[in-house]
């Protein structure tokens, strides 16, 4: 009886955990407003913020292509600021867990990006999986609003460009965790990838193409999408795209493409008589992929020269970006201090603190050696009879 | 449960059964006064036969028959009592009467001598005839059995692809020759009981002597012994009374209507229990991995039957976890479903008034009422609610936008993974409803808690000494795998489970010299 009483107490007790506590973050689905992207442009005022966010609209409900972007712009002082600022527009909650990309823009950049990076690493709800971009136009805004071409969702479908990257290598990838090791590590700068617009049949749309460089959190420049390609072959970031030797100066061949099918580089560095030295060992698989008919390049002797003259290209491409980037830019975007303070941490320590100026001077050696390992699914290029 | 000792109080101090004590009245030699404890017994019972007649050469030889009219083989008593009795031209009036009818007049298979008066009622309302004569202190009890049963027919609800086609009937000895003619050998033993103190039900403890486990028929001996009840309608009752852990949603009884599924249990080293009246048999002790178990499981290819027998451990936990799982990704943890997805549901629910656990509940409701008037309604009627389960519930209600249609889907599949394992639905039905509000009120931290609740409550049970769980617990002996979630070739299961059975060997097939 006692055992019975005590039993329906502790019932009574425990059903009230339930309901005392109430439902804790419990909130249902369509009263979130699914952020899809954002930009990040310089308000209005000085100092502070305008971010503008792409959410995905229901409005439709569940009927065919009912589910629109809808884009809220707000102001504030810091970028959360902004944030909160936007449910006063927006009315419902702005939901982050799905964001994909995050655009900004050359204004905000030169100033420095580390605000951002660290809200979005701080929040709970944004992830490490979000995509940084920066844009090349004036500001970051008008590249969200730009139409999208297959997909409702402007900001998808820029996530999806860049996740394809790897079949055009013309620029670098950045999560943000990835934002957040070259930004803390050391011997190597930040790069992240560049958006601009181009016309595509008549209409204005984004186009991912290029870097952005930068000196710590600030943007210092931005290098062309071509540009990009011969930098991630030295950060070993190649798997797959094209090489086109159209541009060998001399036109031996012309329009000849070769697609990459596997890429390996090593950075090592060198030290002789107290100067630094680095080596850049790649080794390239190619395919044949697209041929002119005007020279043979399959039998053993057209093969032989096309393969020197794609190495010599490949290196001679190489040699001017790294070029380009020591001299105009002067930041160690490769890497290549990081390669040395792995190898040589204690000569690292010595010169660690000066490596900004450093790396502007130092020497590198290309080495490419390449492979012609297919020629697609033909054997010899399409001869013309004659008429 | 506050009221209890009140209510003890007025409760009636009597017994279940007024005690009718027949132990004092002893037959006499007048055949009338006999007859007459008979007639008071029976009083305002018209169906109670008695049936007077002499023998024709010798008047003095009386006798009088006493039956339940419906209940008997007229054929027998006609042809195999009253004719030679009366036909008789041997028979002298004296004391050895009663032992001369029984061996050498009456032409029967069971004929027993008695004085005993309880006994004698006892055997007329089982059908049996009671044989009274003039002049003798002593009765004889003529088996004479013989009323209408159901033909043997497949079971509807346990309906297998392959595999024998007989169920049980509602007569017990039919039942025991339906399974002694698929185990033949002595030591099959068939121990009766009779239980009911009203019923009078008989009721059959089945084992194989030898791989039985001695322990555990002790214990049901035991139990069914404590038994005390006014009467035994299905062998519901027994399941529900000496099964252990009365109050738990999972059971340690299995039942079946099917022969072959006892045998097999039987040679698994289970015990049966079979009750007159009713095609339900139960088995003992019975485990959970069982109800994932069908008899077709051994009779089809292995393959096949590891793959259903996964499905349908999938199916369970589909059954018990989708709404839960759902509303705890939906209102909780959005952030853990594909973006694409999550766009597609948040337009699927813009505009529904209800939040998504009363969506859920609704539903279930709602399928559950439309099972349960499947099942009652007459069959005729079955259209009605197929239009009305797909069209108006389905169609029409999220047209309407009351529901949202990736709700529909999901009380779907759960209703019909539930309706794939009907001897588990009762418990399904509430442990589903119970990860629904946990899941409800704490998202996927309160799934994951009924889950664990959900684990050590069915560790702890032990079915009649023996683990619930065994079998799915153990790792160590690969042996104990083989019979489980799937099924080895017959060639592998070479032993029966050890705590089950006193003789593991069961199976010396060697495949090599094949």
């Amino acid at each position: 009886m006692k055992r019975a009483k005590v039993f329906t107490l502790l019932v009574i007790i425990v059903l009230n955990i339930f309901l005392l506590s109430g439902c804790w973050n419990y909130r249902e689905i369509e009263d979130l407003a699914i952020v899809s992207g954002l930009a990040v442009d310089k308000g209005r005022t000085e100092g502070t913020y305008l971010v503008t966010f792409e959410i995905v609209d229901f409005r439709g409900g569940d009927k065919e292509d009912n589910i629109k972007s809808e884009k809220v712009e707000a102001e504030g002082k810091t970028i959360f600021d902004a944030v909160r600022n936007a449910i006063r527009i927006s009315a419902r909650r702005l939901f982050w867990s799905h964001a994909d990309i995050a655009i900004i823009s050359q204004d905000v950049a030169r100033e420095g990006i580390i605000q951002l990076i660290d809200f979005i690493n701080r929040d709970a709800e944004p992830r490490e999986q979000m995509q940084i971009l920066i844009s090349k136009e004036k500001t970051a805004k008008e590249l969200l609003e730009h139409q999208s071409l297959l997909t409702d969702i402007q900001s998808f479908e820029l996530e999806k460009a860049i996740a394809h990257r790897e079949s055009y290598s013309k620029t670098p990838g950045a999560h943000v965790h990835d934002v957040i090791n070259m930004l803390a590590g050391d011997g190597i700068a930040l790069s992240l990838p560049a958006v601009g617009t181009v016309i595509n049949n008549g209409r204005k749309v984004s186009e991912i193409s290029g870097m952005a460089m930068f000196h710590e959190d600030k943007l210092i420049g931005i290098l062309n999408g071509e540009n990009t390609k011969y930098f991630l072959f030295v950060k070993d970031e190649i798997n797959r795209g094209l090489l086109t030797l159209n541009e060998v100066p001399e036109r031996a061949y012309d329009d000849i493409t070769l697609e990459i099918s596997e890429n390996n580089t090593k950075v090592t560095s060198l030290i002789s008589y107290g100067k630094i030295t680095m080596n850049i060992d790649i080794k390239t698989k190619v395919s044949i992929a697209e041929v002119d008919i005007s020279k043979n390049v399959i039998d053993e002797k057209g093969r032989k020269n096309l393969k020197t003259t794609a190495e010599q290209m490949l290196k001679t491409n190489i040699e001017n970006v790294i070029k380009l980037v020591q001299e105009d830019y002067g930041v160690d975007v490769f890497g290549f201090g990081d390669t040395i303070k792995k190898e040589n941490p204690e000569l690292w320590k010595s010169i660690g603190g000066d490596w900004s100026t450093m790396f502007k001077k130092i020497k590198t050696n290309v080495y490419v050696e390449m492979e012609i390992i297919s020629s697609g699914q033909m054997a010899k290029p399409i001869k013309i009879g004659g008429s | 449960m506050f009221y209890k000792r009140k209510r003890m109080k007025d409760m009636p101090k009597d017994n279940i059964k007024q005690e009718e004590n027949f132990n004092d009245i002893n037959l006499e030699e007048d055949l009338d006064k006999n007859v007459s404890v008979f007639r008071s017994i029976f009083k305002d019972d018209d169906t109670i036969i008695f049936r007077w007649f002499e023998n024709q050469h010798n008047n003095l030889i009386k006798l009088c028959i006493i039956f339940v009219d419906g209940m008997i083989n007229s054929e027998i008593v006609n042809e195999n009592i009253i004719r030679p009795i009366v036909s008789s031209n041997t028979l002298k009036s004296d004391k050895t009467i009663v032992d001369r009818l029984c061996n050498k007049i009456i032409v029967s298979n069971n004929v027993e001598k008695t004085r005993s008066l309880s006994k004698l009622v006892s055997s007329i309302v089982n059908g049996d005839t009671v044989l009274l004569t003039e002049g003798s202190k002593d009765a004889l009890i003529i088996s004479s059995k013989g009323w209408q049963t159901r033909s043997i027919e497949e079971p509807e609800t346990e309906k297998t692809l392959r595999g024998p086609r007989e169920g049980f009937t509602e007569s017990l000895l039919i039942n025991l020759s339906l399974l002694r003619r698929k185990l033949k050998t002595s030591d099959l033993k068939f121990k009766y009981r009779t239980i009911g103190v009203r019923s009078n039900t008989k009721v059959c403890i089945c084992y194989i002597q030898g791989i039985a486990n001695e322990k555990i028929l002790q214990e049901l001996y035991r139990r069914l012994d404590a038994i005390n009840i006014d009467g035994l309608l299905d062998s519901g009752y027994i399941q529900e009374i000496i099964r252990d852990r009365p109050f738990s949603l999972f059971k340690t009884l299995g039942s079946t209507e099917r022969p072959d599924t006892v045998a097999g249990k039987l040679l698994e080293g289970r015990i049966a229990i079979l009750v007159d009246g009713t095609p339900v048999a139960l088995t003992l002790p019975s485990l959970f991995i069982e109800y994932f178990q069908v008899s077709d499981d051994y009779y089809v290819n292995f393959y096949f039957s590891s793959i259903g027998r996964l499905l349908r451990i999938f199916g369970f936990l589909i059954t018990i976890s989708l709404p839960a799982i759902y509303v705890a990704l939906i209102t909780y943890h959005p952030e853990m479903i594909p973006t694409s997805l999550i766009m597609n549901i948040s337009a699927a629910r813009e505009g529904v008034p209800f939040p998504t656990i009363v969506e859920a509940i609704g539903m279930l409701f709602v399928f559950e009422l439309l099972r349960e008037t499947g099942l009652r309604m007459p069959t005729f009627m079955g259209q009605a609610l197929s239009i009305v389960g797909a069209l108006v519930i389905g169609q029409a209600a999220v047209d309407a936008k009351f529901i949202s249609a990736p709700m529909i889907i999901i009380i779907a599949l759960t209703g019909i993974t539930g309706l794939m394992l009907p001897r588990i639905k009762g418990a399904v039905i509430i442990i589903r409803l119970l990860f629904l509000f946990l899941a409800s009120f704490l998202g996927l931290y309160g799934y994951v808690l009924g889950m664990a609740g959900l684990l050590i409550h069915l560790l702890e049970i032990n079915a009649f000494g023996i683990p619930y769980m065994y079998k799915l617990m153990q790792i160590d002996p690969l042996e104990e795998l083989k019979d489980t979630a799937i099924r080895a070739p017959w060639w592998y299961m070479k032993y029966r489970q050890r705590l089950l059975s006193s003789n593991i060997l069961r199976n010396k097939t060697d495949r090599r010299n094949m």
